[in-house]
C-alpha cells in the first residue's frame, strides 16, 4: 500500500522471493511507529515541565526564589503575602520521615524473613498479598487514617483533631509493601554461593543473612527505601484527609500540619481566588517535582548498578575521569579509604584488647538466631495485623450499605436513595480508555527500547525520561492535565482528559513491565528465528511477543489497576453529580475514588457508610484485576519450558 | 494458605478452558467483554437523549446544585465543584453552561480571561459581554453561617461582632475565655480552641469579611487568628471534622454553614449573634432576614436564557416552589424567607 502511495511498483531485492522488499517497507514503518510511541514520553515530560514553569511564572516574577525557599511563614493570601515554603517542607519531611522510621525496620526485616527464612509455601502465599497491599488506593488509607487511626491518637495522646501521626501511620502502611517487595528482590538476587560459603565456614543462618546477605544487598535495600520515600513525599490523599491544612513549622507529630502536595490539592479544590495563591501552588508543585526527581534519579542509578553489576556511565563521563583533577580526587579517595582501613583495623585490635571477647558458644548463637527470626517474623505479623484492621474496619462499616439500590442508583443527595452505578461506569470507561491508550503506547515503546534501539545517547535519554515519569507525584499529573488537556487542548473536564492523565501515569509502569517480559525471552529464540530467515519484526511478532505475552498482560493489568485507584490527579476534573453514565469521550464523568473522597467529606454519617461501601466495590474490582494478573503469571511460569 | 491455593487452582481450571487455544484466545475474550461493556453503555445512553448541561463552581453551592440537578427531569446536568472562581472562569470561557458562585463577580474574574475589569459592576453584574459571554446573576438561595460552641458551654451562647473579633483575629486576641470582653465574670479560665474552615474556603472569607473591617483591602484592620504563629485556630476543609472537634472539646468555638448545624442539631449549640453591641439575633431559618451572617448564593448564566431553552426551564424550576422546597432540606435558606420579592422579580425576566 505504501508503494502505491509512493506511486511506483515496489522493486524486489530478490525476484525469487516476493517478500524481500515488501516486508522491509512494512518493517520500517513499524519501527518508526514504535520509535514514535517511545518518544511520546518526551512530549509528556515536556508537558509537565511546561505546566510547572508556566504556572509558577507569575509567582516567581513577584516573589523572589530566596524568599520562597528560606521563608518560615506560609500564608498565601493576597493581603498577608507570606510565601516561605519551609513550613510546607517541614510538614512533608515530618510525614515522609516519620513514615520511613516505621516502615524501614518493619519492611526490611519482613523482607529479610521472606527472602531468607520463609518456606516456599509461605512465600508464595505472602508475596501476592504484599502486591495486593501495594495496589490498595491511597484514598482508602486516607479514609482509614481519618476514621480509625486519628481517634486513637486523639484519645490517648492528646493529639489535635487533625494530626500528622495518623497520616504518618497510614503512609507508612502504604509504602511498606514497596520496601518489602523491592528489598526482598534485592536479597533474593544475592548469589547463593555467598550464602553457601558463609554456612560452610560455620556461620549460623542468622549470621549469614544479617552479615553476608544484607550487606551484599544493601544498595538494593537503599533503592527500595528511596522509592518508598519518593512515594511518601508525593502522597496527597492521606494527608489531605488526615493531617490537617495549616502550614506550621513544626516536627511534632501530634500537631496538625500541611504538606506540599496537600497545598496543591487545596489550590485545585478550594475557593482560592485566581492570582498569586494559585500560582504559588504551581511553584510548590515545581519544588516537589524537583525533590522527587533527585531522589528517583539516585534510586534508579542504584537499581541499574545492581542489575548490571557495574556502574553505568556514559562515555563522556568516562572521558572526564581522565581529567587531572578527577585523577587527583580519586587518588585522594583511595588514600582515604586505605587510611580508614588501617584505622579500623587498629581500632578493632584495641577493642579486642579491652574487651577480650570470649568465643560465643554455639547454643548462644542459635538462641540469637531463634530470637532474631522470631522478631523479623513478628514484623510480618504486624504488617498482617495492619491489613486485617484496615480491611476489617472498611468491611464492617461498609458491607451493610451494599444492596441493589446502591449498585443501580445514582449518587443522590439523599443517602437512602444514593448509589454508584454511573460512578462504576465512569471508572470502567476510564479504565477502558486508559487501556486503549496505554497498551499500544507502552508495549510499542518497550519493544522499541528492548529490540530495536541501539545504545545511543537518545536511547539512554529516553530511558531516563520514562524512569523519571514513573516517579512524578500523582498530584503533579493533575496540575498538568488541567493545564494541558482541559485548558490548552480544550478537551474540558472530560473522560478523554481523565484517561489521558491516567495514561501518562500508567505508561512508565507498562514500559518497565513489558521490557522485563521481553528480556525474559531467551536470546536463543531470536537467534534461531533470525537464522531461518525471519525479519526482525517477524521474530518479534511470532516468537518474542507470544512468549512475553503473559508478562506483558500482567504488567498492563497491574498498571491500569494502579491508575484506576488514583484520586489526586483526577480530583480536579471529575463532576460530582450526574444521573447517567458518560456516553461520549467529551462527557464529564465521576470515578469511584473521587466519589469516596466526596462522600468522606460530607457531613451526614450515612455518607461515610456509602464511602466505605464504595471502597469495598473499588477493592473488589482491583482485587479481581490483581487476581487475574497473578493467575496469568502463575500459569505462564508453570507452562514455561525454557 | 490452603484457601489461597484453592483460588489459584480454581483460576487454573478457568484458564484450563482457554489453555489449548493459547493466550490469544484470552486476549480476544477480554476484548469481547470490554466491547460488550462499551456497547451496553452506549445502548443505555441512547434511551435517555435529554439535553446535557454542565454546571460547575462554588463548593458551597455544590450540594444544592446536586440536589436540583437530580430533581430536575428535563436535562442531564453534570455538576462539579472547584470554587467560585473556577465556576465563573469556566462560564466566561464557555466550558460550562452554568457557573455557581457564593460571591459576586469581581473585576479580577474578567481580567483573568483577558477582558477589562472596569466592565464589572459592584453588584456583581457586567455592563458588557466578555468574549461573547455576558455573565448574568441569579440569586437562588441564601447561605447562613452558624457560629457554634460545645453544648456544655454556657457562657458564650450570645456574642457580638466585637467579641468575635477578639476571639477570631490577631488584634489583641483573647487567649482564655475569661479574657473576652463581657465574659470576664461568667467564663472559666480555659484556653479558647477554634475549629473552623481553612482559608481556601469561601465560608472563611465570608466570615472574616463580616467581622474584620476593610477585609481584603490594603488597610485591613487585622489578620485572622489562622495567620498567627502557634495559633489555636485549627482549620479544616471538611465541615464535618469541625463539627466533631467542637463536639469533643468543651472550650471549642467555630463556624460553618448552617447546613451542617441543621444536620446535627444536638451535637453543638449555635450562638446568637449581634452585629452591634446588643441586638442579639438567634440563628434559625425563620430569623434569616435579621440574622447578620447570611449571604446570597448565585448561579451565573450567559445572558438571560430564551424562553423555551432548557436553561430557562432549569432556572424557572429552581425559583419554583418545588425547587425552593429542596433548599431547607440541604440546609440553606429559601429566598422567600429573606425577601419576598426576590423570586417574582427574577421570574419576570425569564
Amino acid at each position: 500500500m505504501i508503494s502505491i502511495i509512493l506511486g511506483k511498483k515496489p522493486k524486489l531485492a530478490n525476484e525469487e522471493n516476493p517478500f524481500s522488499l515488501k516486508f522491509n517497507i512494512k518493517e520500517n514503518l513499524i519501527v518508526v511507529l514504535l520509535f514514535i510511541s517511545a518518544s511520546i514520553a518526551i512530549i509528556f515530560s515536556a508537558a509537565i515541565i511546561y505546566t510547572l514553569f508556566n504556572g509558577s511564572f507569575v509567582f516567581f516574577s513577584e516573589v523572589s526564589i530566596l524568599e520562597f525557599l528560606t521563608g518560615t511563614v506560609w500564608v498565601p493570601t493576597e493581603i498577608f503575602r507570606a510565601f516561605g515554603v519551609l513550613p510546607l517542607l517541614s510538614g512533608t519531611i515530618l510525614i515522609a520521615g516519620g513514615a520511613l522510621l516505621i516502615s524501614i525496620p518493619l519492611g526490611v526485616s519482613a523482607a529479610l524473613f521472606l527472602s531468607e527464612f520463609a518456606s516456599i509455601k509461605l512465600r508464595s502465599f505472602v508475596k501476592p498479598i504484599i502486591e495486593i497491599l501495594a495496589g490498595i488506593p491511597s484514598i482508602v488509607y486516607g479514609f482509614f487514617a481519618l476514621i480509625f487511626i486519628s481517634p486513637i491518637f486523639r484519645d490517648n495522646f492528646g493529639a489535635s483533631y487533625f494530626n500528622a501521626a495518623s497520616a504518618i501511620f497510614a503512609v507508612a502502611m502504604m509504602i511498606m509493601p514497596i520496601i518489602i517487595s523491592l528489598s526482598d528482590d534485592a536479597m533474593k538476587a544475592v548469589p547463593n554461593h555467598l550464602r553457601e560459603t558463609s554456612l560452610a565456614l560455620g556461620a549460623t543462618r542468622w549470621e549469614t543473612s544479617t552479615k553476608i546477605v544484607m550487606p551484599a544487598a544493601s544498595s538494593g535495600i537503599i533503592a527500595s527505601i528511596l522509592l518508598g520515600l519518593a512515594r511518601a513525599l508525593g502522597e496527597t490523599m492521606v494527608v489531605v484527609l488526615a493531617a490537617g491544612s495549616i502550614a506550621k513549622l513544626t516536627l511534632n507529630p501530634l500537631d496538625e500540619t500541611m504538606t506540599m502536595s496537600a497545598y496543591i490539592a487545596k489550590v485545585a479544590t478550594g475557593d482560592i481566588p485566581p492570582g498569586l495563591a494559585v500560582s504559588a501552588g504551581f511553584a510548590v508543585g515545581l519544588l516537589l517535582f524537583l525533590i522527587t526527581y533527585v531522589i528517583n534519579t539516585i534510586a534508579s542509578r542504584i537499581v541499574i548498578q545492581i542489575k548490571t553489576g557495574a556502574s553505568v556511565k556514559s562515555k563522556k563521563k568516562q572521558d572526564q575521569k581522565r581529567n587531572i583533577l578527577v585523577k587527583i580526587l580519586s587518588k585522594f579517595r583511595k588514600a582515604i579509604t586505605r587510611y580508614l582501613k588501617i584505622i579500623r583495623e587498629k581500632l578493632s585490635k584495641i577493642i579486642y584488647k579491652i574487651f577480650k571477647p570470649k568465643p560465643v558458644s554455639l547454643t548462644k548463637r542459635y538462641w540469637k538466631q531463634r530470637i532474631g527470626i522470631t522478631l523479623i517474623g513478628g514484623s510480618i505479623v504486624i504488617a498482617a495485623i495492619f491489613l486485617v484492621l484496615l480491611l476489617g474496619h472498611v468491611l464492617s462499616e461498609g458491607i451493610g450499605g451494599i444492596n441493589s439500590t446502591f449498585l443501580t442508583s445514582y449518587p443522590s443527595w439523599k443517602p437512602e436513595k444514593a448509589g454508584i452505578f454511573p460512578v462504576i461506569m465512569g471508572s470502567v470507561y476510564l479504565m477502558i480508555m486508559t487501556l486503549a491508550f496505554t497498551a499500544p503506547l507502552g508495549v510499542g515503546a518497550a519493544i522499541y527500547l528492548n529490540e530495536f534501539a541501539k545504545d545511543t545517547r537518545y536511547t539512554r535519554f529516553l530511558r531516563r525520561i520514562i524512569q523519571n515519569l514513573a516517579g512524578v507525584p500523582s498530584i503533579v499529573f493533575g496540575l498538568m492535565g488541567v493545564t494541558i488537556f482541559v485548558t490548552l487542548f480544550q478537551f474540558g473536564p472530560s473522560l478523554l482528559s481523565g484517561s489521558l492523565i491516567l495514561t501518562i501515569m500508567a505508561l512508565p509502569i507498562v514500559v518497565v513491565a513489558t521490557e522485563e517480559a521481553l528480556k525474559s525471552v531467551p536470546d536463543s529464540f531470536r537467534e534461531a528465528a533470525r537464522g531461518v530467515g525471519s525479519t526482525r519484526w517477524q521474530v518479534i511478532r511470532h516468537h518474542v511477543l507470544p512468549n512475553a505475552a503473559p508478562g506483558i498482560m500482567t504488567g498492563i493489568i497491574l498498571s491500569i489497576s494502579r491508575a484506576i485507584g488514583e484520586t489526586a490527579p483526577i480530583l480536579f476534573i471529575v463532576s460530582f453529580f450526574a444521573k447517567s453514565a458518560p456516553s461520549g469521550i467529551f462527557d464529564s464523568f465521576m470515578a469511584l475514588p473521587a466519589q469516596i473522597f466526596y462522600w468522606t467529606t460530607q457531613p451526614k454519617e450515612e455518607f461515610h457508610v456509602l464511602a466505605a461501601s464504595t471502597i469495598i466495590i473499588l477493592l473488589i474490582i482491583l482485587l479481581a484485576m490483581n487476581a487475574v494478573a497473578i493467575i496469568i503469571r502463575h500459569r505462564a511460569q508453570a507452562k514455561r519450558d525454557w | 494458605m490452603v484457601f489461597f491455593n484453592k483460588i489459584l487452582k480454581k483460576g487454573e481450571i478457568i484458564m484450563g478452558f482457554i489453555k489449548q487455544k493459547n493466550v490469544n484466545t484470552l486476549v480476544i475474550f477480554i476484548v469481547l467483554i470490554l466491547s460488550i461493556m462499551v456497547l451496553s453503555g452506549c445502548v443505555e445512553e441512547n434511551s435517555a437523549s435529554l439535553p446535557k448541561l454542565t454546571q460547575t463552581g462554588s463548593s458551597t453551592v455544590l450540594p444544592l446544585a446536586i440536589a436540583w440537578a437530580e430533581e430536575f427531569n428535563n436535562a442531564t446536568i453534570s455538576v462539579s465543584g472547584g470554587g467560585s472562581s473556577h465556576g465563573l472562569n469556566f462560564l466566561l470561557t464557555k466550558q460550562a453552561d452554568l457557573g455557581d458562585a457564593s460571591r459576586l463577580l469581581k473585576p479580577s474574574d474578567y481580567e483573568k480571561v483577558g477582558c477589562d475589569g472596569d466592565l464589572v459592576n459592584s453588584d456583581g453584574t457586567a455592563i458588557e459581554a466578555c468574549n461573547g459571554v455576558l455573565p448574568t446573576k441569579w440569586v437562588v438561595a441564601y447561605d447562613m453561617l452558624a457560629v457554634v460552641i460545645n453544648p456544655e458551654n454556657t457562657w458564650a451562647t450570645r456574642l457580638n461582632y466585637s467579641q468575635l473579633y477578639e476571639i477570631f483575629t490577631d488584634d489583641y486576641p483573647a487567649i482564655y475565655w475569661d479574657e473576652v470582653m463581657g465574659l470576664n465574670q461568667i467564663a472559666p479560665h480555659e484556653q479558647i480552641e477554634i475549629y473552623a474552615p481553612d482559608e481556601a474556603s469561601g465560608t472563611y472569607d465570608y466570615f472574616f469579611e463580616e467581622i474584620i473591617p476593610n477585609w481584603g483591602k490594603d488597610d485591613q484592620q487585622a489578620n485572622t487568628r489562622l495567620e498567627m504563629e502557634n495559633s489555636i485556630y485549627h482549620p479544616s476543609a471538611d465541615d464535618n471534622v469541625i463539627l466533631k472537634a467542637i463536639k469533643d472539646n468543651k472550650n471549642a468555638i467555630g463556624f460553618f454553614g448552617f447546613a451542617y448545624y441543621k444536620e446535627n442539631p444536638t451535637t453543638v449549640t449555635p450562638v446568637d449573634i449581634a452585629e452591634d453591641d446588643d441586638n442579639y439575633e438567634d440563628a434559625s431559618f425563620d430569623n434569616v432576614a435579621n440574622y447578620p451572617m447570611a449571604r446570597p448564593l448565585h448561579i451565573y448564566t450567559n445572558g438571560v436564557p430564551k424562553s423555551g431553552h432548557v436553561i430557562n426551564d432549569y432556572l424557572k424550576y429552581i425559583l419554583s416552589k418545588e425547587g425552593q422546597d429542596i433548599i431547607p432540606l440541604v440546609g440553606y435558606v429559601r429566598l422567600s424567607l429573606v425577601d419576598k420579592d426576590l423570586i417574582t422579580n427574577q421570574l419576570i425576566l425569564l
